[in-house]
């Protein structure tokens, strides 16, 4: 049977996107400072811009690390992320820890989550 | 456009004139308003909507009286684009804005007509009017009709949506749990990393801030060189009862008349959830 390996993966639902575990970059550092966590990560450059960089620099692109002060609320979710619990158990645990409401809670982390994403601190492990 | 929904209807999209709402995760009710440009055919909507979603076929369908005798401003005709007779939609033509407003019911069941029937009752178009007032989550506010939504975050702790008014940028912000955020800190302290270059204004009562900043002289050349704001107004609001922070920023390169602004913090605030079904 032909398969079709380049086929875009269909979005989540809401409700399996919930389900997802987070994971945390395990090259991303968390120091802690006076405001919340300052969370130091790596920067993934293309392999062209790398051996350009290279070239001009001399400097080795692997060693490239960016930094992202989170806020006190921020750092609270970063510290719910443990590999074990899926998006809607840290967004139930954020809810309780602050007493917000359930659907602020729930909102405010997935949309949290999505931009750690996009920074590339945080990936997603589908269940099943 | 303001409406009624029940309380475990949840808006998961919003735009700037395009509102979706779930129910117990599924898709609940749509909402999208637009301008009509020339003459106002029904059918011509329906072929737009079928357009951009190649999937389904939009038809006409005849809407029972229970609908129409609560549609008086309006010119409505009922579509539907599945076999399904509780997937079914209204387009409500508004003649004197010249907007059509497309509502969209997804799985209503027969017990939920009432709810329906309460929607459009309480449906008002208030896009003619000078003030337009905005609710979301747990704060309102009532903002003049030029001002238009330009994003939205809802972070952790932290909600802002930013408008354009006047050429000029409106913040409204809104922080929370302020007990906590507010624990090691003043008001002054809190907001102090929002100010920017703004100075703090002194007023007399520790549950509000304010901020401003005017520049001058070579300041404004070097803020239009920077492409920065020339003025930046911030105030901050803490209200202990619904342990909420309420924040309005302004800023762009002339201030927004003093009276303008004084009206859109005297109107922003946290949302009365008695008015909630």
């Amino acid at each position: 049977m032909l398969t079709n390996h380049n086929k875009t993966p269909q979005p989540l639902s809401r409700k399996e996107a919930l389900k997802c575990i987070p994971l945390q970059n395990p090259g991303a550092k968390a120091e802690k400072k006076q405001e919340g966590l300052l969370l130091t990560y790596p920067v993934e450059i293309k392999p062209f811009f790398h051996t350009l960089i290279k070239r001009i620099t001399g400097k080795d692109t692997s060693k490239i690390r960016r930094k992202l002060q989170l806020d006190q609320m921020g750092s609270s979710v970063w510290q719910l992320i443990d590999g074990q619990r899926s998006v809607r158990d840290i967004a139930t645990n954020f809810q309780r820890q602050h007493q917000l409401d359930n659907r602020e809670s729930e909102i405010s982390v997935t949309s949290f989550l999505k931009e750690l994403g996009k920074r590339g601190l945080v990936a997603m492990k589908q269940e099943g | 456009m303001s409406f009624d929904v029940p309380g475990n209807w949840h808006a998961t999209v919003i735009f700037k004139n395009y509102l979706f709402f779930e129910k117990n995760d599924k898709p609940a009710f749509e909402i999208k308003w637009q301008p009509v440009q020339g003459r106002f055919s029904p059918s011509a909507i329906l072929k737009q909507l079928s357009k951009g979603d190649k999937n389904l076929s939009y038809t006409p369908w005849e809407l029972p009286n229970v609908y129409t005798m609560h549609l008086d401003p309006y010119q409505p005709s009922g579509f539907k684009w599945s076999k399904n007779k509780h997937h079914h939609g209204i387009l409500l033509y508004h003649a004197t804005s010249r907007l059509v407003i497309i509502l969209r019911f997804h799985c209503c069941q027969d017990s939920e007509l009432p709810t329906l029937i309460h929607l459009l009752q309480t449906l008002t178009n208030h896009t003619h009017n000078d003030l337009i007032p905005w609710a979301i989550f747990d704060i309102q506010a009532s903002l003049p009709s030029g001002a238009m939504l330009e994003n939205h975050e809802f972070y952790p702790g932290k909600y802002s949506i930013v408008f354009s008014l006047d050429r000029q940028r409106l913040v409204l912000l809104r922080f929370k749990p302020a007990a906590e955020l507010l624990r090691s800190k003043t008001l002054i302290d809190f907001g102090a990393h929002l100010a920017g270059p703004a100075q703090s204004v002194r007023v007399a009562t520790s549950h509000i801030a304010k901020w401003s900043y005017r520049s001058s002289g070579w300041q404004k050349l070097r803020a239009f060189l920077a492409r920065k704001p020339r003025y930046t107004d911030l105030h901050l609001s803490r209200h202990i009862d619904t342990n909420i922070i309420l924040g309005v920023l302004i800023e762009g390169n002339k201030p927004l008349a003093p009276e303008k602004t004084q009206y859109i913090i005297d109107n922003y605030r946290p949302y009365a959830f008695n008015n909630v079904d």
